[in-house]
């Protein structure tokens, strides 16, 4: 049975954010699809210490600096991709919960029909706009809608980005986050990005726990820090 | 003011990813407890060891946890909980649902108010309703009745984060029907409509579903809830 290289980011710091991590992280581990490698840039010791007690003693763990993490979780991914030789893999988060019935297969069954895709997300219902950015951009609603940006888990086509410059972080335009600037790049590379849209099987879709930018690792600061009860850095 | 909080936990935490969540959900209560909002109890019914364990490392175990015998858990831990409440109002919630106390959606990344002041004083000045419940997301609401006063909501049934005026559960509240599924929400609620009283969302108060679609309860439909706002019900 193929197995697809899952990339998980992970900075999870307050506790909120280290039970939603150990739940998350508890799913790939045991999705009998994916080969799980956590990419830790700043989380909690905490959070291995619960995986440890947990019995997720073999997770494959690569830590890199907080510093530009945005961008550099997708270099690593990308290089460490080709380097397992994989066709495609899958890049997501610490909140994010796909279905229980999510079949890694057919995700890339589906992106194997669309060529001209470099990366396409698991649809978010309950995030707005179903976590399409500009979810009007090209074409309808297809199994895979083209968007001007996408987010959450990723299923990423190996070749588009083992050969991808990547474009640097544009905060003064999009805040802390890098879906935008890294769509651009592989617009700019020839290559589309979407989702899986509502033509696709309804297992192909995720629950983005952390739902709130106050929930958020990486927007928080950027809407003026926490708020003073909820969540505040622990 | 405080708030008695009784969050109930059950065997479904042996399971790694509810056991997270579960971790989530105390510590998320834990914070509002320190902050002198809640007193937090929990509820458990068969909860593993190693939730407790990991929520004394994180410093969110609940003041006091008392055990709920698992048959008819789901009917006792609503007449426990209105056993074990000391405050006017209390809360009684479920082990996957994070609160997010900012009142408005367009309120994201604001500083709180006194959510627990705020929901107190809506069933204060809503005499006629017994519970009242945070808006889940993912899920949306359960089927309305009639419209919004643009803080309550009347619905039918609701679930997830209950806050509860002190007295209106008492111990003949009615077994689970058989062909209920797994769920109690409806026949608490139809019972509290029997005798007089309503229940709503407190459509301002937010939560995140962290369990939607790994529900322990409905296992047979994870993915069949339906979001009663959009007209003819948005299947999500």
């Amino acid at each position: 049975m193929e197995r697809w290289p899952v990339f998980l980011t992970t900075r999870a710091v307050d506790k909120i954010r280290v039970g939603l991590a150990v739940a998350v992280i508890s799913y790939w581990s045991r999705h009998l699809d994916a080969d799980l490698t956590v990419l830790d840039c700043g989380a909690s010791p905490s959070l291995r210490a619960c995986l440890y007690c947990l019995g997720m003693t073999s997770v494959k763990w690569v830590e890199f600096p907080a510093e530009d993490s945005q961008r550099q979780r997708h270099a690593i991914a990308a290089r460490l991709a080709a380097e397992a030789r994989a066709e495609h893999y899958i890049q997501t988060d610490d909140d994010l919960l796909p279905r229980v019935s999510l079949s890694l297969g057919l995700a890339v069954d589906l992106m194997r029909l669309y060529p001209d895709f470099a990366m396409v997300s698991l649809s978010l219902p309950n995030c707005p706009l179903g976590g399409h950015v500009d979810r009007h951009y090209g074409q309808g609603t297809g199994p895979v809608s083209e968007c001007g940006a996408a987010g959450g888990v990723r299923f990423c086509r190996t070749a588009a980005f083992a050969s991808l410059d990547f474009p640097p972080r544009r905060p003064e335009e999009y805040g802390p986050g890098y879906d935008i600037p890294l769509a651009e790049g592989l617009r700019a590379a020839g290559y589309k990005v979407g989702f899986y849209g509502d033509g696709s099987p309804g297992t192909l879709r995720a629950t983005h726990l952390a739902e709130s930018p106050l929930l958020s690792c990486v927007w928080a600061d950027f809407y003026g820090g926490p708020a003073t009860s909820f969540p505040a850095q622990e | 003011m405080r708030l008695d909080a009784i969050v109930t936990v059950g065997r479904e935490a042996e399971d790694p990813i509810r056991l997270g969540m579960a971790l989530a959900t105390f510590a998320s209560w834990a914070r509002q407890a320190r902050l002198g909002r809640v007193r937090v109890i929990g509820q458990s019914w068969g909860a593993s060891a190693e939730l407790w364990d990991l929520c004394a490392r994180h410093g969110c175990v609940p003041s006091e946890v008392v055990q709920l015998d698992p048959v008819e858990s789901q009917r006792g831990r609503h007449v426990q909980a209105a056993a074990l409440a000391t405050t006017d109002v209390y809360g009684i919630c479920d082990s996957d649902i994070v609160l997010l106390p900012h009142l408005v959606v367009e309120d994201c990344g604001r500083p709180d108010p006194p959510w627990h002041e705020y929901v107190a004083g809506l069933l204060r000045d809503r005499p006629k309703y017994a519970m009242l419940s945070a808006l889940p997301e993912p899920g949306g609401m359960r089927p309305p009745m009639g419209g919004t006063d643009g803080h309550v909501w009347q619905v039918q049934n609701t679930g997830g984060i209950r806050f509860v005026r002190r007295g209106v559960v008492t111990p003949d509240a009615p077994p689970r029907h058989p062909d209920g599924g797994g769920g109690y929400d409806r026949d608490l609620c139809y019972w509290l409509d029997s005798r007089g009283w309503s229940v709503g969302y407190a459509i301002r108060l937010l939560a995140v579903h962290l369990g939607y679609g790994t529900s322990s309860v409905w296992r047979d439909d994870p993915e069949g809830a339906v979001d009663w706002r959009e007209p003819e019900g948005r299947r999500l």
